[in-house]
C-alpha cells in the first residue's frame, strides 16, 4: 500500500512539477556499448544520499525518463541482463539528457562475437551483428543463417533460388516454409507476392532458379551493407504481418564510416564491394553509399552457368530538433539490385544453343520519417515509412526443339472444337516472361506511454497498405513455336491481371511491471488483415483476418550467494496469417484440348487433326489466408558472461497453400477415319462425312489452394561463455532438435497414366489418407574462437554436428475412399472394386517397412575461419568449411552407405581507409 | 597461442589420420567350389557330357573358361555372371544327345572361398519349331532436317520358324518392364515364374484369322505409313501387317492410324499416350499366347504384380504395381541391352540366357537405324530355319541394319 502511495504521489509529481519544490526531468536512451543498439527493459535507478530512490525502465527504443528529481547528486545505477552493470555519479542541476552505454558481460573482455548471440528480448530472436558476418564471410544472406540453432554450414548454390526455411527439419519443397517467413529491410517490408517470373513447362533445374510464390530469394540480398541482423524465430510482434514464420529484420548502416572494400574469393564466387558512409555538411546528416558485384559459378567447373548480382545503395540519414522534446529522424535510401541467372548448352558439343536466362532489376525508393516526443508526453513517437518498387524482369528461355513424329497444337484460345496445326520437326522455340511487378509498402505508427497503477503501458498502433500489380507483357511467345511440346499454356499479358492490395492494422500494448524486485513485461497485440478491390466471387473479399499474439517475461531478481545469477521465463502465443500471392490468388488459365481427329496422310494437303480445347478459369475463389499458431516457452541464464537459454516450440497450421487437386469431364467425339480411302482422297477429311463415338474422359488437375498440414515442434538453445582470460577463447554452444510434418490437409484425387483393355482409364480415386512425412534432426555446433588482439588475429573452429536426421512417411493404406466414373457419379470404394480389373489399379500398396523410420546418423564436419589485421587498413580473413569430416559408414536396410564431402574455401581482403 | 598451437597440433593429427588409411591393398582372390543342378526330369534320366563354365568379371571384362570336370577355380574377388553351355545324354527309351544350359547372373566371388551351383535346361528338345521374334527394330531412324530421333517407324518381325502354318491370332506381344542396364532388387522376386511386363499387345483375331506359312514373317510397327516420305532416311510401312494405336487423346502427342493396317488389340499399356519402343535398346521383348480359358479381362485382374526395390539410400520404394506374364506362356524371348552397360537379364535363363545388342554404347543417335536380327542356323526345304537356343547372345546377330530399311 505504500508502496502504492508513493506511486500515486510520484505520478502526481509529475503531472505537477511545480508542487512544493523545483525539480528536473532526466531522459536519455540506454545503448549497448558495441552495436549502439537501443536496450528495451534496462533498468534505471537513481539513489542520493537522503533516500529518495528513483527508477525507470526503458522503453522499447531504449528510452528512459526520470521525472519530478529534485535538485541533487545521484548514484546512478543502470543494470541489464547480460550486461555489466554500470555505475555513475549524476548530478542535476537542470533538465538533463544523459546517454548510457552498457557493456555486454559475454563481450567485456573483448567486444568481439563472431556468432549469433541470443536475444534477450521477449520473444526468441538470433541477432548478428557485424564482426560475426565479416568473420563468416559471407556471399549472400544465405551463409548467415548457419548461425541460427540447428544449422550448419553448407556449400553455396548458385544455380537455385536460396530460400529460407526456420525451424524444420530435413528440407521441403512446401512453399510456405520460405513464402512463411517476411523479410524487413530498415522497417520496409520486402514484398515478393506480385512475383510471376516462372517459365511455364520448363525444366526441373530451371525451375528451381524460379521463386514464384516462395518468398525472397536469398541470392539478391547482399550482405555488405548491413550492420546487423535480427532473425525473429519465435512470435513476431504484430507490427510484422503477412507471415506464417519468423521474420528477419535487417538494418543497414546508418553511421558515419570510413571507406571499406571488399574483396572475396572462393571456388563458386568473386565478390567486390565498397561502401562509404559520411557527414556531408554536419553531425546530424550521413550519407552511406554502397556499391557491390559478385559473378558465382554454378559449378566451377561449368563456365556457362552462372548468376551475377549488383546490388547499388544511397541512404541518406537526418537527425533534427524540431521543438524542445522533439526529436526528428529522416531516413530516404535509392536503391538498385541487379542479378542474372544465365545456363546455356555448349553450342560446340550440341550444335545447338538452348539458353535460360534470367534478368531481375529492382530499383526502389524509401522513406522512413520518425518523430520522437518528450518521455513524459502520451504521445511518443509517430513514424511513417513509405517504399516504392519496381522490379524490371525478363525471364528468357531459348531452346532448340525437335519432335521426333508428327505432333500438333491447338490453334484456338477459346473453348470449342478446331483444327490443331502439325508442327515442323525442327524449330526454335522462345518464350519471354516479361514482369513488371511495381510495388507500393505504406505504414503509419505512433507510440503512445501511459501508466496505469503499477503498470507501464507502450501502446503502439499502426496502419499498413500494400499495394502490388504487374505492368509486365507476361508470357509472350509464338503459340505456333511451343517451348515443350506438352505445354497447355496460351500467351498472357501481366497487365490484365488486378492489382493485388492488402490493408492492416494493428495494435499493441507493452506493459511493464515491477513486483518487488521481480519483473514482468508483456507484449499483447492484435492484428487485422484484408484483401482490397476482390472480386466478389472470392471468399476472402471483404473479410477482417486477425491475429492476436501475446509474449510474456518474467525477469526474475538476481540470486546466488553473490547475486550474479540472473534467469528470465518467457512464453508466448500467435497467431500469424500469409495472404495469397498474386500468383496463387490469378493463376493462368487452364487448356485442355482433346483430339478428336487426327488424319496424317502422306500428302501434307490432307491432313487434319482436329481438338476439342477446353479453357477455364483456374482460379480457387475459397482461398483463404494460410494460419500458422505458434506458442513457445524459453529460459534464459545469466552468470558472469555466461549466457544459457533454451527453447521449446510449436507450431501448428492446417491450411498453408498447395496445389490441390480437383477433377472435370470432357465430351469429346471420336471420329472413325475407317471409311476414308487414302488413294482417292482430294482434301483434308470434312467432318461432316465422318461418324464419330462420343465418349468422355475424366482427368485431374491441380489449382492453389489451402491443403497442407504442418506441424512443427523443437527445443533450440544457446549456451556462449565469456570470454576465457588464460586462453583468450570463448566458446559457443548451440543446437537444436526439430520435428516437423508436412502432410495434405484434405483429399486428394489421382488418375491413372494406364491404358487397359483397349482404352484409358476412365475412373478418378480419391484418397483421404494423409500423404507426407515426418522428419526429426539433432543438430549441435561447438565453437571455439580466439582472439588474440596482439596479433590482430580472430581464429575459430566449429565442429558441426548433425547427430541423427531421420524421415518417416506417414502411414496410409493406399486404398481410395472413393471412385469417380468419367460421368462424374461418384462411387464408394469397395471390397469388390479392389477386384475389379480396372479399379484395382486405383490402389497403391506399400510394403510394411516402407512406413518405417530412416535414419541418418552422425556426422560431423569441422570449420576453421580467421581473420588477420595486417598492416593499418587490411584485414584478411579466410574460411575452409568440411576442412575435417567425420562421416561413418552406416547401413541402411541392408545397403552400406558411404558419405563423401568436399571442403569449401575462400579468402577475402577487407580494407579500410 | 596456446590455442592456435592446439588447432595447428589437431590439423597435423587429423592429415596424419588421414594417410595412415591408405595403405595399399592386395588383390584378393577366392576359390570358388564348383556344382551343376541337373534339370529335373519326369521321367528318364540325364548325364552330363561336355561343356565349359565361363566366368565374365563384369567390371573388367575379362572372362575366364572352366572345363565341366573341374570342381574348382581360384578367381579374384569380383562380381561376375557365370554361364554353362555344354551337351548330355538324356536317356527315355533311347538315349539322345541334347544341349544343355544354364546361367547365374551377379555372383559376388568374396570371402576365401564359396560354392556356386548352376541349375541347367535342356533347350531344343522335342522343339517342332514355333514362332520366334525374328528382328528388333527399335533404335528408330534420324530426322534429316534435325539431325534427332525419329520415332513411329519401329517394328518388331516374328518368324514362322515351324514346318507348317502357323496362326498369328492372340498371339501377344510383350515389353519388359525392367531395364538390363540397372538392376535392382525387385521383391517378391518372380523372375523365375513370370515376366514383368509394362506392354502386351495382341493380334487381333477368331484363331484361323491370320495363317503364316512356314517360313513367313508377320511386321508389327508402330505407325503404318511410308515414313519415308517425311524422313528419307526412313522406310515404308505402309504395307506393315498390323501397327499399335493407343487412339491418344493428348494433342500433344497424337497417335496416328492407318485404317488400312489392322490394329494390335492393346490390353495393357504403361502410357495412355503412344507407345515407343526402347530407344535405347535396354528391355526385352517376347512373344506368347494368353491359355485358353483366361481372357484379356481375366488375365487384367489376376495378374497384377506388386513389387518393390531398395532405393540407392536404403530405403524402399512404394509398391508398384505391374503385370506379370508366366513363363510358360512365352514362346520367344530376347533381352536387349547395350553391350557396355549391361547390368542383367529380365527375363528368366530358361527364356532367354544371353543378350544381343543394337551398340556398345547406350546412345539413341548411334542406335539409329539398327536392329538386332535373329541368325538363320540352316536351310530345310529351301525355307530358311533361324537359330533359337534360347541364347540370345548366340541367336542373334547384334547392331545391323534393319532388314525393311533401304540398302544403303
Amino acid at each position: 500500500m505504500n508502496r502504492f502511495s508513493s506511486l500515486i504521489i510520484s505520478i502526481l509529481l509529475g503531472v505537477l512539477p511545480a508542487v512544493a519544490q523545483q525539480t528536473y526531468t532526466m531522459t536519455g536512451t540506454v545503448r549497448d556499448a558495441e552495436t549502439k543498439e537501443a536496450l528495451s527493459f534496462a533498468t534505471i535507478q537513481l539513489n542520493s544520499l537522503k533516500k529518495n530512490d528513483y527508477g525507470a525502465i526503458t522503453a522499447a527504443d531504449g528510452h528512459y525518463s526520470l521525472i519530478g528529481l529534485p535538485a541533487g547528486t545521484y548514484t546512478a545505477t543502470v543494470s541489464y541482463l547480460g550486461y555489466q552493470t554500470y555505475i555513475k555519479e549524476v548530478t542535476i542541476i537542470k533538465n538533463t539528457s544523459l546517454t548510457f552505454y552498457l557493456t555486454s558481460s559475454a563481450t567485456s573482455l573483448n567486444e568481439v562475437v563472431i556468432t549469433a548471440s541470443e536475444s534477450k528480448g521477449i520473444t526468441s530472436a538470433s541477432k548478428i551483428g557485424l564482426t560475426a558476418m565479416k568473420h563468416l564471410q559471407p556471399t549472400s544472406f544465405t551463409d548467415l543463417l548457419e548461425l541460427l540453432p540447428g544449422s550448419k554450414a553448407s556449400v553455396p548454390a548458385m544455380g537455385a533460388a536460396n530460400l529460407i526455411h526456420l525451424r524444420e527439419a530435413g528440407s521441403t519443397s512446401e512453399a510456405i516454409s520460405s513464402l512463411g517467413v517476411g523479410f524487413v529491410v530498415d522497417g520496409a517490408p520486402v514484398n515478393t507476392d506480385g512475383n510471376l517470373q516462372y517459365v511455364p513447362g520448363t525444366n526441373q533445374f530451371n525451375q528451381a532458379r524460379e521463386s514464384v510464390s516462395r518468398g525472397v530469394d536469398m541470392r539478391t540480398l547482399s550482405t555488405d551493407n548491413i550492420e546487423s541482423v535480427e532473425i525473429v524465430r519465435g512470435i513476431p510482434s504484430v507490427a510484422y504481418g503477412n507471415l506464417t514464420g519468423g521474420v528477419v529484420l535487417i538494418n543497414r548502416k546508418q553511421t558515419a564510416s570510413p571507406l571499406t572494400a571488399r574483396f572475396k574469393a572462393d571456388q563458386y564466387s568473386k565478390l567486390f564491394s565498397v561502401g562509404k558512409g559520411f557527414r556531408p555538411t554536419d553531425e546530424n546528416n550521413v550519407l552511406n553509399m554502397d556499391l557491390s558485384f559478385l559473378d558465382s559459378k554454378v559449378d566451377p567447373r561449368n563456365s556457362l552457368e552462372n548468376y551475377k548480382r549488383i546490388t547499388s545503395s544511397l541512404r541518406w540519414n537526418a537527425d533534427r530538433m524540431p521543438g524542445r522534446h522533439k526529436t526528428m529522424n529522416w531516413n530516404l535510401s535509392a536503391d538498385y539490385t541487379g542479378s542474372i541467372d544465365d545456363t546455356k548448352t555448349d553450342k560446340d558439343i550440341t550444335l545447338k544453343e538452348n539458353r535460360y536466362r534470367a534478368s531481375y532489376h529492382q530499383f526502389s525508393l524509401a522513406g522512413r520519417w520518425n518523430l520522437k516526443f518528450s518521455d513524459t508526453s502520451f504521445i511518443r513517437a509517430l513514424r511513417a515509412n513509405v517504399s516504392l518498387s519496381q522490379e524490371i524482369n525478363e525471364t528468357t528461355e531459348t531452346k532448340s526443339v525437335s519432335i521426333d513424329r508428327p505432333m500438333a497444337i491447338p490453334s484456338s484460345t477459346e473453348s470449342g472444337e478446331a483444327d490443331g496445326i502439325y508442327l515442323p520437326y525442327n524449330y526454335i522455340a522462345k518464350m519471354v516472361i516479361d514482369g513488371k511487378p511495381f510495388y507500393v509498402n505504406s505504414s503509419f505508427a505512433g507510440d503512445f506511454a501511459f501508466r496505469w497503477f503499477q503498470s507501464t503501458h507502450r501502446l503502439r498502433a499502426g496502419l499498413e497498405w500494400a499495394y502490388n500489380k504487374n505492368f509486365g507483357n507476361g508470357q509472350v511467345y509464338d503459340v505456333t513455336r511451343p517451348l515443350t511440346v506438352a505445354s497447355t499454356t496460351r500467351p498472357r499479358s501481366y497487365r490484365d491481371i488486378p492489382a493485388r492490395q492488402t490493408a492492416s492494422f494493428y495494435i499493441e500494448d507493452q506493459v511493464k511491471l515491477s513486483l518487488g524486485k521481480h519483473r514482468l513485461y508483456l507484449e499483447a497485440g492484435l492484428r487485422g488483415n484484408t484483401l482490397l478491390h476482390l472480386s466478389s466471387r472470392f471468399a476472402m473479399k471483404s473479410r477482417l483476418y486477425l491475429d492476436p499474439r501475446l509474449n510474456l517475461q518474467w525477469r526474475m531478481p538476481a540470486f546466488g550467494a553473490q547475486k550474479d545469477w540472473f534467469a528470465d521465463l518467457s512464453g508466448g502465443i500467435g497467431w500469424l496469417s500469409k495472404m495469397p500471392t498474386t500468383a496463387q490468388l490469378y493463376p493462368d488459365f487452364k487448356y485442355v484440348d482433346v483430339v478428336q481427329l487426327n488424319y496424317y496422310h502422306n500428302n501434307p494437303d490432307y491432313r487434319r487433326i482436329n481438338l476439342n480445347t477446353y479453357k477455364w478459369d483456374n482460379t480457387n475463389y475459397n482461398q483463404e489466408p494460410a494460419r500458422n499458431q505458434k506458442w513457445e516457452v524459453r529460459l534464459a541464464l545469466s552468470h558472469r558472461g555466461n549466457e544459457f537459454s533454451v527453447t521449446y516450440f510449436q507450431e501448428r497450421m492446417n491450411n498453408a497453400f498447395r496445389d490441390i487437386s480437383y477433377y472435370r469431364t470432357f465430351q469429346y467425339k471420336k471420329y472413325d477415319v475407317s471409311s476414308i480411302d487414302p488413294s482417292t482422297i482430294t482434301a483434308k477429311p470434312d467432318l461432316s462425312d465422318l461418324s464419330y463415338v462420343p465418349d468422355t474422359l475424366i482427368n485431374t488437375f491441380t489449382q492453389s489452394g489451402n491443403g497442407t498440414r504442418v506441424r512443427k515442434q523443437g527445443i533450440e538453445f544457446q549456451f556462449a561463455s565469456q570470454r576465457i582470460k588464460a586462453l583468450k577463447t570463448k566458446i559457443t554452444i548451440n543446437g537444436a532438435w526439430f520435428r516437423t510434418i508436412y502432410s495434405n490437409s484434405v483429399p486428394k484425387y489421382e488418375e491413372s497414366s494406364i491404358f487397359l483393355n483397349g482404352k484409358q482409364l476412365s475412373y478418378i480415386g480419391v484418397y483421404d489418407w494423409e500423404d507426407g512425412t515426418e522428419k526429426q534432426q539433432f543438430n549441435t555446433n561447438v565453437m571455439f574462437d580466439t582472439y588474440l588482439e596482439r596479433l590482430g588475429l580472430i581464429f575459430s573452429t566449429s565442429a558441426q554436428c548433425s547427430w541423427f536426421s531421420n524421415s518417416k512417411a506417414l502411414w496410409n493404406n493406399g486404398t481410395p475412399i472413393e471412385y469417380i466414373d468419367n460421368t462424374g457419379t461418384v462411387h464408394p470404394f469397395t471390397a469388390s472394386s479392389a477386384e475389379n480389373a480396372e479399379l484395382q489399379h486405383l490402389i497403391t500398396n506399400y510394403s510394411a517397412a516402407y512406413f518405417d523410420r530412416k535414419t541418418i546418423p552422425f556426422a560431423m564436419d569441422i570449420n576453421l575461419k580467421a581473420t588477420k589485421k595486417i598492416g593499418r587498413y587490411m584485414n584478411l580473413s579466410l574460411f575452409v568449411n568440411k576442412l575435417l569430416t567425420v562421416y561413418p559408414d552406416y547401413y541402411s536396410g541392408t545397403q552400406l552407405m558411404r558419405r563423401t564431402s568436399s571442403p569449401y574455401f575462400g579468402m577475402e581482403a577487407n580494407l579500410t581507409f | 597461442m596456446k590455442m592456435k598451437n592446439f588447432n595447428l597440433a589437431l590439423l597435423l593429427a587429423a592429415s596424419l589420420a588421414f594417410g595412415a588409411c591408405s595403405n595399399n591393398e592386395e588383390i584378393k582372390v577366392s576359390e570358388v567350389t564348383l556344382g551343376i543342378t541337373l534339370p529335373a526330369l519326369s521321367e528318364g534320366t540325364i548325364t552330363l557330357k561336355s561343356g565349359t563354365y565361363t566366368f565374365t568379371n563384369i567390371s573388367n571384362g575379362l572372362e575366364t573358361p572352366v572345363d565341366y570336370a573341374g570342381t574348382q577355380v581360384t578367381l579374384p574377388d569380383g562380381l561376375y555372371n557365370v554361364s554353362f553351355i555344354g551337351k548330355a545324354d538324356l536317356t527315355t527309351a533311347q538315349t539322345t544327345e541334347v544341349n544343355v544350359q544354364g546361367i547365374q547372373q551377379n555372383v559376388s566371388v568374396t570371402g576365401g572361398a564359396m560354392n556356386l551351383a548352376i541349375t541347367l535346361h535342356i533347350r531344343n528338345a522335342n522343339e517342332q519349331g514355333n514362332f520366334v521374334i525374328a528382328e528388333v527394330f527399335s533404335g528408330g531412324t534420324i530426322h534429316p532436317t534435325t539431325n534427332k530421333a525419329y520415332n513411329g517407324d519401329q517394328y518388331i518381325r516374328i518368324y514362322n520358324n515351324s514346318n507348317q502354318t502357323l496362326y498369328a491370332d492372340s498371339l501377344i506381344l510383350l515389353e519388359s518392364e525392367f531395364v538390363t542396364t540397372r538392376k535392382q532388387d525387385y521383391t517378391p522376386n518372380i523372375m523365375g515364374e513370370a515376366m514383368t511386363v509394362q506392354a502386351i499387345a495382341m493380334i487381333p483375331g477368331n484363331g484361323k484369322q491370320h495363317p503364316i506359312a512356314p517360313g513367313a514373317y508377320i511386321t508389327l510397327c508402330d505407325n503404318a505409313t511410308d515414313h519415308s516420305i517425311e524422313n528419307s532416311n526412313s522406310l515404308n510401312l505402309s504395307t506393315a501387317d498390323f501397327e499399335w494405336y493407343t487412339g491418344s487423346t493428348n494433342a500433344n502427342y497424337p497417335d496416328i492410324d492407318n485404317p488400312a493396317v489392322p490394329n494390335l488389340d492393346m490390353i495393357y499399356n504403361y502410357t495412355k499416350t503412344i507407345w515407343v519402343l526402347t530407344k535405347q535398346g535396354n528391355r526385352a521383348y517376347a512373344i506368347g499366347r494368353l491359355p485358353k480359358g483366361v481372357t484379356p479381362q481375366n488375365y487384367l485382374k489376376d495378374y497384377t504384380y506388386d513389387c518393390h526395390y531398395t532405393l540407392a539410400n536404403g530405403n524402399p520404394t512404394k509398391e508398384f504395381k505391374y503385370y506379370k506374364f508366366p513363363n510358360s506362356w512365352i514362346i520367344d524371348a530376347v533381352n536387349m541391352s547395350p553391350k557396355n552397360s549391361y547390368v542383367w537379364n529380365v527375363v528368366d535363363a530358361s527364356l532367354d540366357m544371353g543378350f544381343t545388342y543394337i551398340n556398345a554404347m547406350n546412345s539413341t543417335i548411334e542406335n539409329a537405324g539398327k536392329a538386332v536380327v535373329r541368325k538363320i542356323a540352316y536351310k530345310e526345304d529351301n525355307r530358311d530355319v533361324l537359330q533359337d537356343t534360347n541364347n540370345s547372345t548366340v541367336d542373334f546377330t547384334p547392331s545391323v541394319r534393319a532388314t525393311l530399311l533401304p540398302k544403303h
